[in-house]
């Protein structure tokens, strides 16, 4: 019996959900914001009490008599100041590289390219929002409720993790990875639970849908695997994850693609879709220009 | 002989050294590893903001007991429902599957056995069997003596024999 106590405990290991360089990282966010509240902030009582110390000359009787007229009147009163909103400063990615933000809540986010966030926290109501714009993978720490506002809709979650893509109102899309999620899209309410995803393309809303959790987590490393996706919506999503303009010198396109492609380079990416899809392209660094031809 | 000060090279070397074992201790302690590893975060940013008074030496021991006084101060007691991923049973492929019920079967067992051990068993069994610490390092780490640790060893192994349903 000891032998098999041994045996499997020597082969335990704590179920971690956050490894040691994000620890890291996280630690290092919270320093940093230890050290800039020291300088920025200025010391703030919350409760500043005046005394005010009466001549006893006069009579004790006059004194509790003025003290008590102070009071009512509200110049001896306690003062309390609440700092209200605080607000994060803006963090974007504009290299091709994922960038982990962590949050004062210890929430993540992995901003892919070309992407950007604006975090706010209410000390009052508790609520936590951000504004994206891009595409962000979220792992949300459980508590009070957490908002994220992008061009065409919004997701509300307590805590769970969840993808979104949103360059521009034209296609947004949000897979849930884990828990459940509550999305606003062109004005309609979906609820997302593991591995259901729903999107929006040039207002045509599609989903729910089933999404395979494990191809949402590889599209932080740039990994994305498409099934029967309109090709115009795929080149769209290049065009904005590396800040590109998409201009067609053909009409309509009308092809669908399935397959994976790695996105961490734009031309290793548009010439897999172009050689699959039959479609030629050519790149303007000067315009920041991608021209789409079809055969 | 001027000491060098304490700066962000010196904190990483404590974090990269012994974050994984607060945050392994913590969760012995709670059972939960999202308090865990927030936990872990508050004694390291406590190790930081107090960092001229460290002693390295000791250094050790000084994170365990911030971390135990954040638990103990900050978070109620509850029920404790303790974890742990088997990085063993997972190949199984050439084995029978009367064998692979039977394993699963000892190792929900004796997980929620651990989690019924006395507090103080519980962390040095755990601290013995995944983080390798020997008796003489708990001993040394808890201030109590070799002989304390291997009467709370034995006493988590007679509990755990006894909790775990086996027919020897």
């Amino acid at each position: 019996m000891q032998d098999m106590i041994d045996q499997f405990s020597e082969n335990y290991d704590v179920p971690f959900k956050r490894s040691k360089s994000e620890a890291w990282q996280l630690l290092e966010s919270k320093l940093d914001s230890i050290e800039e509240t020291k300088i920025e902030l200025p010391k703030v009582d919350a409760t500043k009490r005046k005394i005010v110390w009466l001549n006893w000359s006069i009579g004790s009787v006059a004194a509790a008599a003025v003290i008590a007229v102070l009071f009512l009147t509200n110049i001896l009163k306690p003062e309390t100041e609440v700092i209200s909103e605080v607000i994060c400063s803006n963090v974007s990615n504009e290299t091709t590289e994922v960038k982990a933000v962590f949050l004062p809540d210890s929430s993540c986010v992995k901003l892919n390219s070309n992407s950007s966030i604006k975090y706010n926290y209410n000390n009052e109501s508790g609520n936590r929002n951000v504004e994206l714009t891009g595409d962000a993978m979220f792992s949300v720490k459980k508590g009070t409720q957490f908002e994220v506002d992008f061009q065409g809709g919004t997701v509300k979650v307590l805590g769970t993790t969840f993808y979104v893509s949103a360059y521009s109102d034209d296609r947004v899309q949000v897979d849930c990875v884990d828990g459940v999620v509550e999305v606003t899209l062109d004005g309609q309410l979906f609820k997302l639970t593991k591995g259901k995803g729903v999107k929006c393309f040039n207002g045509k809303i599609t989903g729910p849908y089933d999404c395979n959790t494990s191809e949402i987590n590889d599209r932080i490393e740039g990994i994305f695997i498409w099934n029967k996706v309109d090709v115009a919506e795929l080149i769209d999503f290049i065009g904005n994850r590396f800040g590109y303009k998409i201009v067609y010198d053909t009409k309509g396109l009308n092809r669908n693609f399935s397959g994976k492609v790695d996105l961490n380079n734009l031309e290793e990416g548009l010439l897999v879709i172009s050689t699959a899809m039959g479609i030629n392209y050519s790149i303007d660094e000067n315009q920041k220009a991608i021209y789409i031809n079809a055969n | 002989m001027i000491e060098a000060a304490k700066g962000k090279e010196w904190f990483k070397d404590i974090f990269d050294a012994y974050y994984e074992s607060v945050r392994n201790y913590v969760y012995y302690l709670s059972g939960d590893i999202d308090l865990s590893e927030d936990l872990a975060q508050d004694v390291f940013i406590k190790v930081w903001e107090n960092r001229e008074n460290v002693n390295d030496e000791t250094i050790k021991p000084f994170l365990f007991r911030i971390g135990k006084n954040l638990f103990i101060n900050n978070y109620k007691r509850k029920s404790l429902d303790i974890k742990f991923v088997n990085t063993k049973t997972d190949n199984t492929e050439n084995e029978s599957p009367e064998y692979i019920l039977e394993t699963k079967e000892f190792d929900k067992q004796l997980q929620d056995a651990l989690s019924s051990l006395p507090e103080l068993c519980r962390t040095y069994f755990l601290l013995n069997r995944i983080d390798d610490m020997k008796y003489q390092d708990i001993a040394t780490h808890f201030g109590v003596s070799v002989k304390s640790v291997e009467k709370q060893m034995s006493k988590a192994l007679r509990l755990l024999r006894e909790k775990i349903d086996r027919k020897v």
